[in-house]
């Protein structure tokens, strides 16, 4: 799973620098514009939400383990199975 | 450099590594990222604890906290959870190091200040104590006194702690403990004007330039265990226009003559030592004071005012896995205790309220916590 996820990410990243390369060659984009732009408030919030709901969806299924387990501590009767 | 969200003219002093494009993406979502392991999946397993609790009540067992995470371990969201604030840590260090590395020219070229106010001194025969050297404590590759001959090391400590300040007000300076010590001694020494101080365990500097600021007339000092975090401070302490002058050497014995000083104080690093270290720490802080002089010991929290066994484990935890080599001695030590056995008179134990500058602040300190980073746990006492 991983191994495909990095391969994908390795793609990815080659296409957009692809993509940069093209735009500067035409002119669209100047050398190193990427690198040096700087979001202005609106467009860092959006990115924050961005970020926020990758992270989230992403990492759902570990805090739904998480209620999961809640859920089972709730439960008396597996309250004394794991008594040591 | 310009454009990215943080230009380094914009920054609070221009040592501090500046993030590319992408590697400020990376540090915000790796701050996210700890957010996330530590406000959403923390609080369920809170929750989980809270049902457990009662169950080790019952049992009566004589190290609860033990028991409450031995059965806390048999549900896998647990473990889960501290491998992915281990590694969120790691992670961090990671991305860090990226960014310093690849303007290492840049930092060294900066840090050769032209005519300074202060001084560094090394000692290349400067053997770390054992509990610095044992792990790498917050997993910081190559720990404290990691040294290579440049200010790397202590960039990274720098950029690591800038981290969890994106996007904050108050900017990139995490000098909050520095000015909290300076406002407890202006709290009880309001009219002090001191000719000497002595910042043990400085770090890079960040709980000395305070000492300088709030103090302009003092002669500053400031001592840690390693070379690298030491040059580091000295450049970032020049380009924030502080004098203050950096030694490598142990808080358990300095090179420094006795009654050397006016005030001398700690910031957060009694719990990064061990017990023995502390009560040495304190014997010498006590050693370098002027008769009337005044020692000041700042740490976060103990342990028994965070009140419930929840509280207790989580703080455990967070010792181990970030490697804190002494935080239950420092957490549950009788401060009022070790500051009489150390010779101390006028002695206070308690919480001073957070500063963000020691001159200006409310002189506020009190006997109960009013939480994590509002106040800071002091222990104060005169020669
Ligand atoms: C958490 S840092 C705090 C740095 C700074 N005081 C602050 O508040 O930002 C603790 C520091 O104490 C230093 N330290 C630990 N034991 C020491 C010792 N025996 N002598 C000098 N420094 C020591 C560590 O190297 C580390 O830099």
């Amino acid at each position: 799973m991983i191994v495909s996820l990095a391969s994908e990410v390795t793609v990815l990243r080659a296409r957009l620098d692809t993509c940069e390369r093209l735009l500067v060659a035409a002119k669209v984009l100047a050398p190193g514009a990427i690198d040096t732009f700087s979001p202005d408030e609106a467009a860092q919030a959006e990115r924050d939400g961005m970020r926020q709901h990758t992270l989230n969806k992403v990492f759902r299924p570990l805090q739904e383990a998480a209620l999961a387990d809640l859920a089972a501590a709730s439960r008396p009767t597996v309250a004394t199975e794991i008594q040591v | 450099m310009s454009g990215i969200a943080e230009s380094r003219a914009a920054l609070a002093h221009p040592m501090i590594a500046v993030p590319t494009h992408d590697e400020l993406v990376e540090q915000l979502f790796v701050r996210d990222l700890k957010l996330f392991v530590g406000q959403t999946l923390e609080p369920a397993q809170q929750k989980i604890a809270a049902q457990i609790v009662p169950e080790v009540a019952a049992s009566g067992s004589n190290s609860p906290v033990d028991d409450l995470r031995h059965r806390m371990q048999s549900f896998e969201s647990f473990t889960t959870w501290l491998s992915l604030k281990r590694e969120s840590q790691r992670q961090l260090w990671a991305a860090v190091e990226d960014c310093v590395e690849r303007q290492a020219d840049q930092l060294e070229a900066l840090a050769a200040v032209d005519a300074p106010k202060g001084t560094v001194t090394l000692d290349a025969d400067f053997a770390a104590p054992d509990y610095i050297t044992r792990g790498d404590i917050h997993l910081m590759p190559g720990g404290n006194a990691h040294d290579d001959g440049s200010v790397l090391q202590g960039a990274v400590m720098d950029r690591g702690g800038a981290v969890y300040m994106l996007g904050r007000n108050g900017g990139m300076l995490n000098d909050l403990r520095g000015h909290t010590a300076m406002a407890h001694l202006l709290t009880v020494a309001p009219d002090i004007r001191p000719a000497r101080i002595l910042d043990m365990g400085c770090g890079i500097g960040t709980s000395t330039v305070p000492a300088a600021v709030c103090f302009p007339e003092a002669e500053v000092h400031g001592i840690d265990v390693g070379a690298s975090m030491l040059r580091y401070a000295h450049a970032r302490a020049e380009h924030l226009g502080a004098a203050v002058h950096f030694s490598q050497q142990s808080a358990e014995r300095t090179s420094f003559p006795d009654a050397s000083f006016d005030v001398v104080y700690s910031c957060v690093v009694l719990h990064e030592t061990s017990p023995e270290a502390a009560v040495n720490i304190l014997a010498e802080s006590r050693r370098l004071l002027r008769p009337g002089g005044i020692a000041i010991h700042l740490e976060v929290p103990l342990l028994h005012t965070l009140g419930d066994l929840w509280q207790e484990l989580s703080s455990e935890l967070e010792a181990q896995f970030n490697n804190e080599p002494n935080w239950r001695g420092a957490l549950t030590a009788d401060y009022g205790q070790l500051m009489r056995a150390a010779g101390f008179a006028d002695i206070r134990v308690g919480y001073q309220a957070t500063a963000f500058n020691g001159r200006t602040a409310p002189r506020k300190f009190g006997e109960a916590s009013e939480g994590v980073f509002r106040s800071w746990f002091v222990t104060s006492g005169r020669a």
